[in-house]
């Protein structure tokens, strides 16, 4: 919303000043005074369902009688008189809290909810503490909604908040509200596993414990008791901004953390879960060599790592600081940018771009009013952004609702609005997920045509755009051009996720084309691409194959965990002299040694997204057994080699050398006077939890640069820069909206200054396939199993399906094969299951596969059908891989138990 | 008298088209089709119209709200909410069973004057003979080319659906009509913005009661001082009235506006012997109780309104003194409970409360903070504190009773039993 002016407003006989345009409940949450409420959401804006936010509204200062009105539905206008705390509103509120009060369960010992549960604040705020009504408790049935949430429906208020997210927000079509009366209910038509890559949050906007976070509730702890961190989600290139929650040393959760810019309110499932492979069984705790433990002062370890020839392979998966530590150890001229050769053109493309026009973010794209997605797979690769391009199909809608003087924030109105007043989205590119289904101009085509159709797009919008010769102008083009021309604020989307820097230099085209009013953004590929890709901007070994032929040379690996790195390791640790893995999972094969490296929450780092922002990043917990921050390896093999990086003593040093480089990071770091506390002032046992071991007790460990102390000491911060969300009396995420109109004191930095120069970009011939296949294999990843590291975590691999082949069903009529078949690709032995979609481009095939399977194929002459053998074969593989998937959760999660009740004293400091 | 609305109407077999335009039929539409659509407004505005649902809001004030003209958008729809669920009422039935082409002609007149091509009829799901004849009626129209592309050279071209509703009480509710009808929930709408404005699928819709529309064709057949002088209270027209509860013959009438109750209640040749009336609800479930004591009041908005209550659907309810007046205000409640669309706190879960409570009392077991709580839980559910007028609707006839019949209640909870039961 743009920034408006002040109105002054009277609230109990004082008067403020606050910002128009918003509502009563905003403004007075914003001002910091307690006003009850439950349907109301920032993000979702008000429906005035649940009547709790209930006020008297006074004609004149001689008015004293009032009429009760819905603050959430009332929007503030000047000279305003408002009760909030007399005897009738508030009278009101009680009642009302009473009434939906009569069917809770009142389970809070047994609820996950407790402790941060809004309806429990909401109920002590407003003084209802007895119960008078006599009935029985209408009771319902739960379901099961898969491995993610959990369902305990008779603990319902009815705020129908879920389904506003899920539905209406999040686009899901498979929970809804059904019955009527007191029987309303929320969930499922039958029991199944909630379809939405947003369930997740679901947790977060259910006001109490009707829909809770099942792999937390499966190793629980109370929001008092658990250690939180302000943390960045490292699963893609948006970079949401997180709380990381532990306790006893071991991760529980990831929650929301506001960030205004980026993530809002809302994480994709794969965010929120994703961080247990941090738990995973494959986790790395202890230095091996061949497969064996080994001591670090071994001498086989020593002459492992002996000073020679080594080449540094760099990894977007890890931080900012282990990647500078790397490329310092090794020498510029020996640091690779990550081991996928695909990715280093899109890596300079980008950084090459940014340099010119700066990235939307996800606040900005918001507010587009047409949108170009030029062949990216958006709900894969940043499903964040996926979302907040849907949200921007609503603007035309709340533009035409202020025109008839219903304020853009009634929800209701403007999705009544919403069909008629649609914001354009045009999907060049392939494939059937929720975004090309929106989509009111479609082309379907592969990721070269797309970039083509983008060239010829920018040509169309302006004249001096450089052509590629011979395109033929699609008539989704034209319609394309003419939309971007009317639209005021038209965003451009592409991505890495096709592979071709083509369609980068094609959406910077077109961005061009249409001038200041375009937004442009470009999804890179991991966490950490940008960060990457800006450290190996320096001199870079420009072929390692070639380098390590030459050199004898060695192997120094931050591991990136998907199966297409594994490929191209494979091929060139056979020069190798030498493989040193850094890595938090078991590196499978073609490792000698490998050193255990934190993983997520376990140490500070920085990362930086897809705009060029760095982000730094707080640990939770101490890393397990042996594990160290890549960096600090690093710094450690430096020393033995005499190298200047062992200098470096701690963090702030190795930061101050990383800030001589980028000299922007000094903002991103910046210190906090006053630290902020990660565990709550109620932490319970802390003087006792290791009394069974020792009597004495211990100090909480300290984390050098971090503005933050592993302890109930400190400050409790505000907005983005606290550990929690927590206010006087607010205990639940909700406390998040008392801040919506200031941000914390974290920072992040741009490390990118784009130069606002304009730029064509030509054509070039790298970026053709050449491809005299019959069937051309695109790519074509799924939201649950496209990304590596959580597919390590269990909840997400339970959801991961089995690797598909989408194509046309014409084209499979052909070929005599049904959905459902079971295929492979000539003699290739993956086999995959034939699904049915219209998003194919002609000749082709979208193979959709788990990020740590390996496929290399970009084409192939035949779909051959499987056989009897290889069916029973793949069948019993997947039921064994089932199996072995529950086993494996369930001792993990027994091992957590146990380790709750022996709580390690080595992580505390002087302990053992 | 005039009878316009029931002069013909036939309740065995109802006319058809021949017979209905034999004696008039169609042609007050045929009328409006004369005029431009802004005189026919005019016209419905200075007669005086109000709605016959049960709000009474002024037919023409309504219509004036929808856009007009050239820039005004294509798509416009006019519904007829025949969707007649208030308990004691049962006008709209008799109506479009007995007179199924005076319905018609009333949506294309409205239709006509607001420009809406796309017209609907959203009926109650049991009335099944309604919906046969009503369909039927339709044929026929078709067939005589009074519906259609470009009706009678008009250039005005009109269809209308028949919707049969799947049952709630709250499609009654314009809004959730509009919702049910648009295959959602039957969830009432927040206003602004008005259905005039963004209605069915976000089109200008005009929501009007059945027997509101059956007022047109006279209007336009016969003009606004004819539709003024059939009553001579200040509210114009007639109205069907009717009663049950125990009287000798409960029944419907058409009668002038503003007759008075014990006028009706004659007609019904009185209570039945050894009965007495002890009070009355003047129009359907949701509307507050009155005395014998104000049954030479006349039934028209502003009278009623005066009293305490509402004139709401003209269906009186007569409540004798051989019946329980707590029990009566639980069999009301039980049903509103039943037929809160869950939507808004106070109605899904006041309701309830106050039926838990009243059962109790019903069979002895309450408590004077009972008495204190249902008071309360008439002021929660009160205007302007619920979402829609479902719920302050059934709350009128439990705080008028909870008034006029407060020695029941009292002796309810002191001798902790009925008397009306054994």
């Amino acid at each position: 919303m743009p920034m408006s002016e002040k109105v002054q407003i009277h609230i109990d006989d004082k008067s403020y000043q606050v910002e128009a345009g918003q509502n009563l409940l905003q403004a007075c949450l914003s001002l910091k005074l307690d006003l009850p409420y439950f349907c109301w959401h920032p993000a979702m804006g008000s429906v005035g369902a649940c009547r709790q936010c209930a006020v008297t509204l006074y004609k004149d200062k001689d008015d004293d009688r009032g009429k009760l009105a819905m603050a959430c539905m009332t929007p503030v206008s000047d000279g305003l008189r408002v009760g909030l705390g007399g005897k009738q509103e508030q009278g009101f509120r009680e009642q009302n809290i009473a009434a939906l009060m009569t069917r809770h369960p009142h389970d809070c010992p047994v609820c996950s909810e407790g402790g941060e549960c809004h309806l429990q604040d909401m109920t002590v705020m407003t003084g209802h503490h007895a119960r008078h009504y006599q009935g029985q408790k209408v009771t319902f049935n739960n379901q099961y909604l898969g491995p993610l949430i959990k369902h305990e429906m008779n603990r319902c208020i009815t705020c129908y908040r879920c389904v506003r997210f899920y539905h209406d927000y999040a686009g899901g079509s498979d929970l809804c509200a059904q019955a009527s009366k007191n029987h309303v209910y929320f969930g499922r038509q039958q029991d199944g596993v909630l379809e939405s890559p947003f369930a997740g949050n679901l947790v977060e906007v259910c006001p109490t414990g009707v829909f809770t976070d099942k792999p937390f509730n499966a190793h629980f702890s109370r929001k008092w008791d658990l250690q939180s961190a302000p943390s960045v989600c490292g699963h893609c290139a948006v970079g949401c901004n997180t709380f990381i929650s532990s306790r006893y040393n071991s991760l529980r959760r990831v929650n929301n953390r506001l960030n205004p810019q980026l993530n809002g309110h809302f994480l994709c499932d794969i965010g929120r879960y994703g961080f247990a492979y941090a738990n995973s069984p494959k986790r790395l705790n202890e230095i091996k060599l061949n497969g064996k433990p080994a001591d670090w002062s071994s001498k086989a370890v020593q002459e492992a790592l002996a000073e020679g020839n080594w080449i540094g392979i760099g990894s977007a998966q890890a931080s900012l600081e282990d990647n500078f530590a790397l490329q310092q150890l090794v020498g510029e001229e020996n640091f690779v940018p990550g081991p996928e050769p695909a990715m280093w053109p899109l890596m300079a493309m980008h950084l090459a771009i940014a340099g010119q026009k700066p990235m939307a973010s996800l606040a900005q794209i918001e507010e587009a009013d047409a949108v170009l997605i030029l062949c990216e797979n958006l709900n894969q690769s940043a499903p964040r952004i996926a979302l907040s391009v849907r949200q921007a199909l609503t603007n035309k809608a709340k533009d035409k609702a202020e025109e008839l003087q219903v304020p853009r924030w009634q929800d209701a109105a403007v999705r009544q609005l919403q069909s008629d007043n649609p914001v354009p989205l045009i999907y060049f590119g392939y494939g059937e997920q929720a975004l090309q289904r929106q989509a009111c101009v479609f082309c379907v085509c592969d990721d070269e045509e797309a970039a083509r159709q983008g060239f010829a797009l920018a040509n169309l919008l302006h004249n001096r755009a450089p052509q590629k010769a011979g395109t033929k102008v699609s008539a989704q083009t034209h319609q394309a051009a003419d939309i971007l021309r009317q639209a005021k604020k038209p965003l451009i989307v592409s991505g890495w996720s096709a592979g071709n820097p083509g369609l980068l230099a094609a959406a910077a085209n077109i961005a061009e084309a249409l001038g200041d009013k375009a937004m442009l953004c470009l999804v890179a590929d991991k966490a950490n691409s940008v960060g990457l890709g800006l450290l190996a901007q320096k001199d870079q070994c420009g072929n390692p194959e070639e380098c390590l032929a030459s050199a004898n040379a060695g192997l120094l690996v931050l591991a990136d965990h998907s199966a297409k790195s594994r490929r191209w390791m494979s091929k060139i640790t056979e020069q190798a002299r030498q493989v040193v893995h850094l890595s938090a999972l078991q590196q499978e094969g073609n490792s000698s040694l490998q050193l255990p490296i934190a993983a997520e929450g376990e140490c500070s780092a920085t990362r930086v997204n897809y705009q060029g922002y760095a982000q730094p990043l707080w640990p939770a917990v101490t890393p397990p057994g042996q594990s160290l921050p890549a960096w600090q390896w690093l710094v450690n093999l430096a020393k033995t080699w005499g190298h200047t990086l062992g200098q470096v003593e701690d963090l702030r040093q190795l930061r101050a050398r990383m800030i001589s480089v980028f000299p922007a990071l000094q903002a991103c770091w910046a210190d906090i006077d006053d630290p902020i506390a990660l565990q709550t002032p109620r932490v319970s046992g802390r003087t006792a939890m290791l009394a069974n071991q020792s009597v004495h007790e211990p100090k909480p460990p300290i984390e050098t640069e971090a503005p933050y102390r592993q302890s109930m000491e400190g400050q409790v911060g505000k907005g983005n820069s606290q550990a929690y969300s927590w206010w006087p009396g607010w205990n639940s995420n909700q406390s998040q909206h008392k801040f919506s109109q200031e941000r914390g004191d974290l920072s992040a930095a741009l490390l990118i200054t784009p130069s606002g120069q304009g730029f064509w970009w030509k054509w070039q011939s790298a970026w053709q396939k050449i491809n005299g296949y019959h069937w051309h294999l695109l790519p074509y990843k799924g939201v649950f199993g496209g990304e590596s590291l959580s597919l390590e975590a269990a909840p997400i691999a339970e959801l991961c399906p089995a690797p598909g082949l989408f194509i046309r069903a014409d084209d499979a009529a052909l070929l005599g094969l049904s959905e459902g078949d079971l295929v492979c690709c000539d003699e290739d032995s993956t086999l995959f299951e034939l699904r049915f979609t219209d998003g194919v481009p002609p000749h082709s095939l979208l193979y959709q596969i788990p990020a740590n399977h390996g496929f290399s194929l970009r084409g192939c002459e035949l779909v051959v059908l499987a056989d009897e053998a290889q069916r029973h074969a793949y069948q019993l593989a997947r039921d064994t891989q089932r199996a072995g998937q529950a086993k494996d959760q369930q001792a993990k999660l027994r091992q957590l138990l146990d380790q709750d009740r022996l709580i390690p004293v080595r992580f505390i400091e002087g302990m053992g | 008298m005039d009878k316009p609305l029931s002069s013909h109407l036939n309740i065995e077999q109802p006319q058809d088209i021949g017979a209905y335009q034999a004696v008039g039929g169609y042609q007050g539409f045929l009328a409006a089709l004369e005029q431009a659509p802004q005189k026919v407004q005019q016209q419905v505005k200075e007669s005086g119209l109000k709605g016959r649902g049960g709000a009474g809001f002024a037919t023409g004030e309504k219509w004036r709200f929808v856009p007009m003209g050239d820039d005004a958008p294509k798509q416009k729809y006019l519904i007829c909410n025949a969707d007649e669920m208030e308990p004691g009422t049962f006008k709209d039935r008799w109506l479009m069973e007995g007179a199924p082409h005076l319905l018609l002609e009333g949506v294309m007149i409205a239709a006509y004057a607001i420009g809406a091509s796309q017209a609907f009829i959203f009926l109650r799901g049991e009335y099944r003979l309604c919906a046969r004849r009503l369909q039927q009626a339709i044929d026929e129209a078709k067939q005589a080319g009074l519906l259609g592309e470009n009706i009678r050279g008009s250039g005005f071209g009109l269809n209308i659906l028949l919707h049969q509703s799947a049952g709630r009480y709250i499609c009654g509710e314009e809004t959730a009509l509009l919702n049910a009808l648009e295959g959602k929930r039957a969830n009432p709408r927040a206003k602004p913005p008005f259905p005039q404005v963004v209605g069915l699928f976000g089109r200008p819709t005009i929501v009007n009661n059945c027997e509101t529309l059956c007022n047109l064709p006279g209007i336009l057949r016969h003009g606004v001082q004819w539709y003024q002088q059939l009553s001579d209270s200040p509210d114009a027209g007639t109205k069907i009235y009717g009663i049950s509860g125990r009287v000798k013959k409960a029944g419907l009438w058409e009668l002038p506006m503003g007759v008075s109750a014990g006028h009706i209640l004659s007609l019904a040749g009185g209570m039945q012997d050894g009965r007495k009336l002890r009070g009355w609800l003047p129009g359907g479930a949701s509307t507050d109780f009155l005395l014998p004591e104000h049954l030479e009041l006349p039934m028209g908005f502003d009278a009623i309104a005066k009293a305490g209550s509402r004139l709401g659907t003209g269906g009186i309810i007569a409540l004798d003194d051989g019946h329980c007046p707590v029990g009566m205000v639980l069999n009301l409640l039980q049903f509103f409970a039943q037929e809160s669309c869950g939507w808004c706190t106070p109605c899904r879960d006041g309701l309830p409360w106050a039926v838990e409570i009243l059962s109790r009392m019903e069979v002895g077991k309450g408590t004077q903070e009972d008495l204190d709580e249902l008071s309360r839980l008439c002021d929660f559910m009160w205007i302007g504190k619920t979402f829609c007028a479902l719920a302050p609707g059934a709350v009128e006839p439990l705080r008028s009773a909870l008034k006029y019949f407060a020695d029941d209640f009292a002796e309810h909870v002191d001798k902790g039993r009925c008397r009306y039961r054994h």
